[in-house]
């Protein structure tokens, strides 16, 4: 039998490779009985198609069960989750729908999906304190445009040639036969909020998507006010401000402190003080 | 459980779905109010011999020093490797190779929590060719080593025996009891196999099987103190038919006890 560490990479790879394939026989031969491996194979494809269902619902529905099913087959095969927790996987399966042939006449499906896993993103998200209104009272010009603020951690901005947010809503409710969404009714610019246990979409402006954009970029707001000017300059930057401000869709940079990742060296040895005591 | 506070001891939850920020977390904390809470992680991988995922440790410890868990456990198993995870819970050699990782993830687990932790014995579907030891044989010495305690699954005991062709009783019968500080019990799907193979699937979609039952009431007397847990994580039913079953759990471990029996938990 292959050394363990790499006789776990190989069968890692083996699960991976899919349901049916034949097995390399020095693995075949390091197990008593070789078929069982395919209970594996399959769990490990059933379950991540399932979480990609729970994550990508509307998608389901547009598509229907057993083209999503095929599809998120492939992705799972090009793309395996690299961390344990399932409600971050996916986020490339809209970059994926972009290129996968049998989808291609569904221009908006892949919109579709990256609205999807914004809402997802929302819904996980940590809260973070948003920037208040009255914060900037007080500021001068310059200190204005220095401010360094971001995107609220559960705000997302999904800009789309097609009207995704109008084929999500038609498409989110289960019971119902969805009413038709004409695909020339214009770009969307959606703003996906989550509320205390609720998601929201909210359609935003030219300018108000390019501000937001910016200042998620990293830009100051200085900057992001010239790039709301430079999209269309009729419109007033300082009041797209106030309003993505007053939707509470901005948060200083210095509130957006990712999770608490300590590091905790490992040690080979395990210290007697802390023994199992029933 | 939020609103009907069921009358059942204490709860367990899967740590990977609330390291999150969103509501699911705070059901937890709302839960943790009037229920004992335990972790039990599947996705930590304790069983990869290249290591363990330290990014993936600290969101754990944070999710328990948040949390204050009565209990903390995962499992003798192995989740995916540097290029994936898997998903699942992947069985060990029982060889002192596939054991000295084990122990040393094990300790980096403990380490990382301060605290000793649970490790459940698996589900197991297929058997590695090279195994020098039994099961139990396995269990017993990694608990020794790693200082950690045991989370007894009899329904995966009786799975994996039913799998592998070996007598349960044999098994729990040799489980070091002083080691037991949790028991799970759940049901499993009968699976028949197109060529005739007839596998039982660790679900945890129904009621507790009558055969796990038995072995229930067996375990209860040598380990009449850990606390019994009813796993039902699939096809989940009204919440009066879980609550039967930990009910159910609860007379068979007064049985064994006696009358200051403490109550079961459900996940």
């Amino acid at each position: 039998m292959p050394a363990w560490p790499d006789l776990q990479r190989a069968l890692g790879a083996a699960v991976r490779a899919g349901p049916g394939t034949p097995l390399a026989s020095e693995l075949a031969s390091a197990l008593v009985d070789p078929a069982r491996f395919e209970v594996h194979r399959n769990h490990y494809v059933i379950t991540l198609v399932e979480a990609l269902e729970t994550t990508f619902p509307v998608v389901r529905r547009v598509v229907g069960e057993h083209f999503f099913r095929q599809a998120a087959r492939v992705f799972v095969r090009a793309e395996p989750p690299a961390r344990p927790c399932l409600f971050e996987y996916g986020s490339g399966l809209g970059s994926f729908l972009s290129t996968y042939g049998p989808a291609v006449e569904l221009v908006y499906l892949a919109d579709l999906a990256r609205l999807e896993w914004a809402i997802n993103e929302t819904w996980h998200a940590t809260d973070a304190v948003a920037f208040q209104l009255d914060e900037l009272a007080g500021l001068d010009a310059e200190a204005l445009e220095a401010l360094a603020l971001g995107l609220h951690p559960r705000y997302r901005l999904v800009i789309s040639p097609w009207p995704v947010d109008q084929i999500w809503r038609a498409n989110r409710a289960t019971d119902a036969e969805p009413e038709p969404v004409a695909l020339d009714a214009g770009p969307a610019r959606v703003l996906v909020r989550r509320t205390e246990d609720e998601i929201e979409l909210a359609g935003l402006g030219e300018a108000e998507a390019a501000l937001l954009s910016a200042l998620g970029r990293g830009a100051d707001l200085g900057e992001a006010l010239g790039a709301a000017s430079a999209v269309q300059s009729e419109t007033d930057p300082g009041a797209c401000f106030l309003h993505l401000a007053a939707l509470g869709a901005v948060a200083r940079r210095e509130a957006l402190s990712p999770l608490h990742t300590h590091h905790y060296p490992s040690s080979a040895h395990p210290s007697p003080d802390r023994e199992f005591q029933p | 459980m939020t609103e009907a506070r069921a009358p059942v001891g204490w709860l367990e939850a899967h740590s990977e779905n609330y390291l999150d920020g969103g509501p699911n977390a705070l059901l937890l904390e709302n839960l943790r109010t009037d229920y004992p809470i335990s972790l039990h992680g599947v996705g930590l991988s304790l069983g990869s011999a290249d290591g363990i995922d330290h990014a993936h440790l600290a969101r754990i410890a944070d999710l328990a020093s948040r949390t204050e868990p009565a209990l903390v456990s995962e499992h003798v198993a192995w989740c995916g490797t540097a290029e994936a995870f898997l998903n699942d819970l992947l069985p060990l050699p029982w060889t002192e190779e596939a054991l000295k990782p084990l122990v040393e993830n094990i300790d980096a687990m403990q380490t990382a929590l301060g605290r000793p932790v649970l490790v459940e014995n698996p589900s197991s579907y297929m058997a590695f060719a090279d195994s020098a030891m039994t099961e139990w044989e396995f269990l017993a010495v990694l608990a020794e080593r790693a200082g950690c305690g045991l989370l007894l699954d009899v329904n995966n005991v009786y799975v994996s025996a039913q799998n592998l062709g070996f007598d349960p009783r044999d098994y729990l019968a040799a489980v070091p009891a002083e080691r037991v500080g949790e028991i799970h019990l759940a049901g499993h799907h009968v699976n028949h196999l197109e060529d005739g193979d007839v596998v039982l699937i660790d679900d945890h979609g129904s009621t507790v099987a009558d055969p796990v039952w038995e072995l229930f009431a067996e375990t209860a007397a040598r380990c009449p103190n850990a606390p019994v847990l009813i796993e039902w994580d699939t096809r989940i039913p009204e919440l009066d038919v879980l609550v039967a079953e930990a009910t159910k759990a609860d007379a068979v471990t007064e049985t064994a006890r006696g009358p200051e029996a403490r109550h079961a938990g459900v996940a």
